[in-house]
């Protein structure tokens, strides 16, 4: 080497150490964040709703506390005295203990005068307590658990962070009353916040499982494939820096670690050794042939080589997670922008530093395959019938897919959060809400007796329906309050037939410090009211349903007109946001695959032969879709994403086998053993995902897999069948390195 | 120049463009901001802390000034308008919390304007703890 080659190489890698120790710092500053804002349509019109319920009612978000102690009812004294010591715990943090809430011991109306106490509301008793959780609708569904061991307290969730805080200082306060009462009470932390904080750590801790693995097992198959550690350790080095760059960018750019932008580097460790991959086979392959030309210039005719295929890889890669930019989800536009600069990451470094240090490396014996670089399927497999009945037995699953997703279905089912979430569900309204927001157009309040009657009519029709698991409302806040005020051995009077008597009741929340539960229904001129309606489940099945049923009653309760309708809450942001994920999908593979048939038709003025590349992972995709249906795999979130992935990733195997350049015969053999090797390594390292914890990660790893081995598959169907003839094993290692060094010689001229 | 070292340049070009295009959107592509807490609430509606009272009922400062300002402080609104002139008068609903009326400027104690919904709520012949401050 020159010594003007020493010192460029110096330099190169003095500016690498520079960005390395750029890249490590902006990635120490990444942080985690789940929300499943992310994943919503910035248009969707429960996005509207939902600020619009939000400005009205105030921000009803909140983290439950739930308290239980399965020896003692709520109605306990004891229990009840040791919920004020958790709550007076849990106020040693400031910002808590001004926005904490009881809706179970905090003072009542009293009717008797209380010696001492000049004033009208006072702690209540047990026996208080036990006729207020059989009479009213507020207090019996949030105040105590269907149990009545459980105590529930509410803080305000403002944020994932805030959250997390809250979540300490509940454990914290939970320690201090074990240490009181040891072994009597257990802590439950519920809220959607905490499902999804859980879900970004569940992830995160994917993401340090599967990112060592992925890394040894792309060693150990490099280092098997090349039998050379030196060149396994270079394709980590590359897959390392294409990671720790891209998640430099993630940060640079202002994202976090999401739901999304998890999947990422796992993504990319896999996808930026495809390229190595084909480099390195192509510089064995040249070594083989010429082993006494200087290794600096066989690795630059091997750049050479792969450059028109693998930058048209990388291009139609990099299209089909760009796709994801347009479309209107801020989760699925920054999971294609940063992936696709992940790509983008990922060619420059094969085609600038991997050749450098492949030329470097020392290769004492060069693998047996490079002397004959064809591997053998038989042709029944690639011709004929075969093809064809594959296809039309896998098919018709698509018919037989469906679209199922939730924020619990991304656990494993024994995950405490899971657990507690359903425990929830029974024990008292759930997590996940459908929100109607009631708003008069014709001036009136809704607090006159026929509307707030009408209201409650719609309530009723509705809490009879299957999946609905508990019902919150205007007409409940006026009837509970009048029992409280009456007779506390009474059932719960009636609504009042008088608009004075109900708006009387209603002012009584402000005298006795309880506005805060009355905004929530009721807006400040009484023409917007919200009624919640709490779920059994949170998948999109029953979000669907209940959904279908609210619009149905509410078309016949509330004709058009008087009363304008709409629905937001959290049962409704997570059914349009898998309804829109899953079609985005739609929509961004169509424009993936128009985008790569039109770059790769310019760019080689073949559009047929680019045409049979798109029509090849097109075939390839629509058989894993029939496999997911046959195989009862539903399509949700992040399992959908796999047809864009497929298209990025499955797409490169066509154009490796159409457009590398083809001097003879056997040159094609090499390229199609490289693509073969490609579809093993590559489906090998993204199996890794089917050890995901999340479910949805793992089954989307699955997925991915299939695309990867069905898009190898058709593409050697579609292009290079002949090549793959048993019959064509034996060719002599003389004859084709005769061929090749002429075909070599033909290039260095 | 060979056809196939056109078709690579056409390619590369291609690429860099693409490049181009990802650096110009990548600044675009802003992060999301997750919605801000919001409350309904105005001042004077909710008293705070609403679920962690101290342990023992609240004791009034001494000094009139203070007291006034410890009361503005724990009591809510009543939905009464405050005449110009009128007194403050703050009734006690709870250990922790007052309300706060508006009392005609001289009127006996027994005509503070307790409203009608609180004060039918007293049991017979009990009088509520009542404090009224009358600007000089």
């Amino acid at each position: 080497m020159s010594w003007r080659s020493r010192l460029l190489l110096s330099l190169g890698l003095l500016v690498l150490a520079a960005a390395v120790t750029f890249a490590v710092r902006r990635v120490e500053k990444l942080r985690i964040r789940a929300n499943d804002v992310e994943l919503l349509p910035a248009g969707a019109e429960v996005l509207a709703v939902d600020r619009e319920v939000r400005d009205t009612f105030g921000s009803d978000e909140r983290v439950i506390l739930a308290l239980t102690n399965p020896r003692r009812e709520v109605t306990d004294p004891v229990f009840l005295d040791d919920v004020r010591f958790f709550g007076a715990a849990m106020g040693g943090s400031p910002n808590i203990r001004m926005l904490l809430f009881d809706r179970l011991a905090r003072a009542r109306f009293a009717p008797q005068a209380v010696p001492g106490e000049p004033w009208l509301l006072h702690p209540p008793d047990g026996a208080w307590i036990a006729a207020a959780l059989r009479h009213t609708a507020i207090r019996g569904k949030l105040g105590a658990g269907r149990s009545r061991h459980t105590a529930f307290l509410e803080a305000p969730a403002f944020s994932g962070s805030g959250v997390k805080d809250i979540e300490e200082e509940a454990r914290k306060a939970s320690a201090r009353l074990e240490q009181r009462r040891p072994g009597e009470y257990r802590l439950r932390v519920i809220g959607r916040q905490v499902v999804l904080n859980g879900l970004g750590e569940a992830l995160f801790h994917d993401l340090r499982l599967l990112l060592p693995w992925t890394l040894l097992i792309i060693f150990l198959l490099f280092g098997w494939i090349f039998r050379s550690l030196w060149m396994a350790a270079l394709a980590l080095l590359q897959s390392g820096l294409c990671v720790l760059f891209t998640m430099a960018a993630l940060q640079v750019l202002g994202h976090s670690i999401s739901i999304t932008t998890a999947m990422i580097p796992v993504l990319l460790t896999v996808l930026g050794i495809a390229d190595d991959l084909h480099l390195y086979s192509e510089y064995l392959h040249l070594r083989q042939q010429h082993p006494d030309t200087p290794t600096f210039s066989l690795v630059r005719q091997g750049v050479r080589k792969v450059f028109f295929p693998c930058t048209a890889t990388a291009l139609t890669t990099a299209i089909g997670f760009a796709s994801f930019v347009p479309t209107d989800v801020p989760g699925l536009c920054v999971f294609g922008l940063i992936a696709s600069i992940g790509v983008c990451f990922s060619w420059l470094l094969t085609m600038t530093l991997v050749p450098v240090l492949l030329a470097l490396i020392p290769i004492r014996r060069l693998p047996g395959w490079t002397r004959v670089p064809s591997l053998s399927i038989h042709p029944l497999l690639l011709r004929g019938a075969f093809p064809v009945a594959l296809t039309i037995l896998l098919l018709p699953g698509i018919l037989r897919l469906r679209i199922d997703d939730g924020w619990s279905q991304n656990f494993r089912p024994d995950h405490p959060i899971v657990q507690d979430v359903h425990w929830f569900e029974k024990e008292s309204v759930g997590v996940y809400q459908f929100d109607v927001l009631l708003t008069r157009e014709d001036g009136r309040a809704w607090t006159e007796p026929a509307l707030l009657q009408s209201l409650g009519a719609f309530q009723r029709e509705v809490d009879g329906t299957p999946g609905v698991t508990a019902s919150l409302s205007l007409p409940d806040l006026v009837r509970d309050r009048a029992w409280e005020l009456g007779d506390p051995a009474a059932e719960r009077p009636p609504l009042p037939a008088d608009r004075l008597a109900i708006e009387g009741l209603l002012r009584t929340y402000r005298y006795f410090n309880e506005d805060v539960f009355l905004r929530m229904f009721l807006g400040r001129d009484a023409r917007a009211t919200r009624l919640i309606f709490a779920t059994a489940r949170d998948d999109y099945g029953t979000s669907t349903q209940v959904r279908k049923t609210l619009d149905e009653r509410l078309r016949r309760a509330f004709p058009p007109g008087a009363v304008r309708a709409r629905i937001g809450g959290s049962a409704e942001r997570g059914r349009v946001l898998i309804q829109s994920v899953t079609s985005s999908q739609a929509i961004s593979v169509l424009a993936s695959l128009v985008m790569s048939w039109l770059t790769l038709g310019f760019a080689s003025r073949r559009w047929w032969t680019s045409l049979r590349c798109i029509l090849a992972i097109v075939w390839a995709l629509a058989l894993v879709l029939g496999v997911a249906g046959w195989a009862g795999i539903p399509l949700g979130v992040a399992s959908s994403c796999f047809l864009a992935l497929g298209v990025g990733i499955g797409l490169d195997y066509g154009i490796h086998l159409a457009f590398g350049r083809e001097e003879d015969e056997d040159e094609a053999g090499a390229v199609q053993r490289r693509v073969m090797t490609n579809v093993f390594v590559v489906g090998i390292g993204l199996s890794v995902l089917l050890l995901s914890a999340n479910p949805t990660v793992a089954r989307l790893g699955l997925l991915v897999v299939l695309s990867m081995a069905a898009s190898g598959y058709t593409a050697i169907v579609t292009f290079s069948g002949r090549l793959l003839l048993a019959d064509r094993l034996h060719r002599r290692p003389a004859k084709l390195a005769e061929a090749s060094r002429t075909g070599f010689l033909k290039e260095e001229s | 120049m060979t056809p196939q070292e056109s078709i690579e340049r056409r390619m590369a070009a291609l690429f860099i463009l693409a490049l181009g295009l990802i650096a110009w959107q990548a600044p675009r592509t802003r992060p999301l901001q997750p919605p801000a807490f919001s409350s309904a609430l105005q001042p004077g509606e909710q008293v705070f802390p609403a679920a962690v009272p101290p342990d023992a009922p609240l004791r009034l400062p001494g000094e009139s000034a203070a007291r006034l300002a410890f009361l503005k402080e724990h009591a809510v609104e009543g939905f009464a308008p405050f005449p110009t002139g009128a007194c403050q008068g703050f009734v006690r609903m709870s250990a922790h919390h007052w309300l706060r009326v508006p009392v005609t400027r001289g009127a006996p104690a027994a005509s503070i304007g307790v409203p009608s919904e609180v004060a039918g709520l007293l049991p017979a012949g009990a009088a509520p703890e009542v404090e009224v401050f009358c600007e000089p």
